[in-house]
């Protein structure tokens, strides 16, 4: 049996990995195992894990975003790589970016842990005052699904800080 | 060399203590975690990757829980030498072939370590024996402060922990446990199990064979979603899984005993008599043979070896842990009888 990847060497690794429901199996060769970083704390790339969901093409809207001021990453490059290039990033291509976490982790939301210098500002109080304050501007502007989703991680906050 | 220290210490894990060690070999949490004033490695240059590495470096070393660890650069120390620390889960394949800057903190018994300059500037990784998830996280939530409280790491209000993949934002946490489940594979239930965890939104890897069965039984259980849920949230979900997963292996097992105990007890002596006696053992045979009598152990049907031995055996018998103890590096023939001679002699309670 020949390599997936470069269709010359045996192959000797065979890998099956679940990602989001979906089985992919890959038979490689030692080289393109170890360059695809194929082993037991490996994911496959980004691109790969996102070729099935049709978010990747809304958010594909992002290529005319410019690139981002900290490290000149554009979003193609973010496209092709999976990987983002500096934490600003994550603001540059903020409209993009959004689905597509919300598509990977159906939500667009940290609730998790606040670093301990932010609690005063971020802490549950904070943070349930804007999602309360996001919840009205949700019900006022009709966007009903996303109060839903608001009302739910508003509860998540209550019930934790219980 | 440093890391040769390594091969005579023993990790916390492989001691396999802990709840649950019958079936649950370690819990793991790592989480990613980024300075704010530099590009992730894979887009900083050779210079910025230096500069993060003296940074963390200067970090850790005034942090209480990281006094006495082992700090190595990863381009000072050679192709095997990387290999020996993937073999123990100290560091990614990927962390091994990162280049400049790229460097690997590691705690008294392997408790702690810190990859720096992986695809993140920092994967913090506790790792501990058995079924001791609530234990883990702890400790790292205690480090993770620590650390956050001198770096004041990459936070965004709404998405959490930045990180170099969306994959990983918001808690940045992985959480994973690897567990042996020989049992459910030879009652061919293991599919079904998998694939229920799977629909429940959780990650199962494993190095597989030629058919579908992982080698040597052992498959790892993680988490998927890092953003929209809180790290307890995270811990608690994968814990109930793997609850009910080892609720199944032991009721396999019991099943085992009640129904075919002859044939339990016929492949576990046979492995038992092969690994004390063969001379040539491949990798695939020897973690195959490993399991099964691991599961013999585990199930009081062998008595005169620790559960200990047999972990520590998974790990030396690995091809760069069999260079490394040689002092030579060997060719896989070579490797296979080295392999075969380890066993022997630990088995026999020679070593």
């Amino acid at each position: 049996m020949h390599c997936d990847i470069c269709g010359k060497n045996e192959a000797v690794v065979h890998y099956a990995e679940v990602v989001n429901g979906k089985m992919k199996k890959m038979n490689l060769c030692e080289g393109c195992a170890v360059s695809k970083g194929v082993g037991i704390h490996s994911t496959f790339s980004i691109a790969d894990l996102l070729g099935g969901l049709t978010e990747w093409d809304k958010a594909a809207e992002g290529e005319d975003l410019g690139a981002c001021p900290g490290c000149k990453t554009t979003y193609k490059d973010f496209k092709k790589k999976g990987r983002l290039g500096c934490p600003a990033c994550y603001e540059t291509f903020k409209k993009s970016l959004g689905p597509l976490l919300e598509a990977i982790h159906k939500s667009d939301h940290h609730v998790g842990k606040v670093p301990k210098k932010l609690e005063p500002t971020l802490g549950c109080v904070a943070r349930l005052k804007k999602l309360r304050d996001d919840l009205q501007a949700a019900i006022a502007g009709e966007d009903f699904e996303r109060a839903a989703k608001l009302r739910d991680e508003i509860k998540k906050l209550e019930n934790k800080g219980q | 060399m440093k890391i040769h220290i390594l091969l005579s210490k023993t990790s916390e894990w492989i001691q396999g203590l802990g709840p649950d060690a019958e079936i649950v070999l370690t819990s793991r949490i790592r989480t990613a975690r980024n300075l704010p004033d530099y590009p992730f490695p894979g887009r900083a240059t050779v210079k910025q990757r230096e500069e993060i590495l003296r940074i963390v470096e200067k970090t850790l070393s005034g942090i209480d829980l990281m006094q006495g660890s082992l700090f190595i650069r990863l381009n000072e120390v050679d192709e095997a030498d990387r290999q020996f620390l993937v073999e123990r889960h100290l560091i990614s394949r990927e962390h091994a072939v990162a280049g400049a800057g790229a460097a690997i903190s590691i705690s008294d018994l392997e408790i702690y370590s810190v990859m720096i300059n992986e695809e993140d500037h920092l994967r913090i990784q506790v790792l501990k024996s058995g079924f001791q998830l609530d234990e883990a996280w702890d400790l790292m939530n205690g480090l993770d402060d620590r650390m956050d409280e001198k770096l004041g790491y990459a936070y965004h209000p709404d998405w959490g922990y930045l990180t170099a993949c969306p994959t990983n934002v918001g808690t940045g946490i992985r959480a994973s446990v690897m567990l042996h489940l020989p049992a459910l594979v030879m009652a061919k239930q293991i599919n079904q199990v998998l694939q229920a965890v799977i629909k429940l939104g959780l990650a199962v890897r494993g190095l597989y064979g030629e058919g579908t069965e992982a080698q040597g039984n052992l498959f790892q259980i993680s988490n998927q979603v890092t953003l929209g849920k809180t790290e307890t949230d995270i811990i608690d979900n994968l814990k109930k899984v793997i609850r009910q997963i080892i609720g199944h292996e032991k009721n396999a097992r019991e099943h085992l005993l009640k129904n075919n105990v002859k044939q339990l007890e016929d492949r576990i002596g046979r492995s038992y008599g092969l690994l004390k006696n063969a001379h040539i053992v491949s990798s695939k045979e020897a973690i195959e043979l490993l399991s099964a009598l691991r599961l013999g152990v585990d199930m009081g049907l062998i008595r005169d070896i620790e559960r200990q031995t047999i972990n520590e055996l998974m790990v030396l018998s690995q091809p760069a842990h069999l260079q490394k103890a040689s002092g030579h590096e060997l060719e896989p023939a070579g490797r296979d009888i080295a392999r075969a001679n380890l066993i022997r002699e630990r088995l026999s309670g020679n070593a």
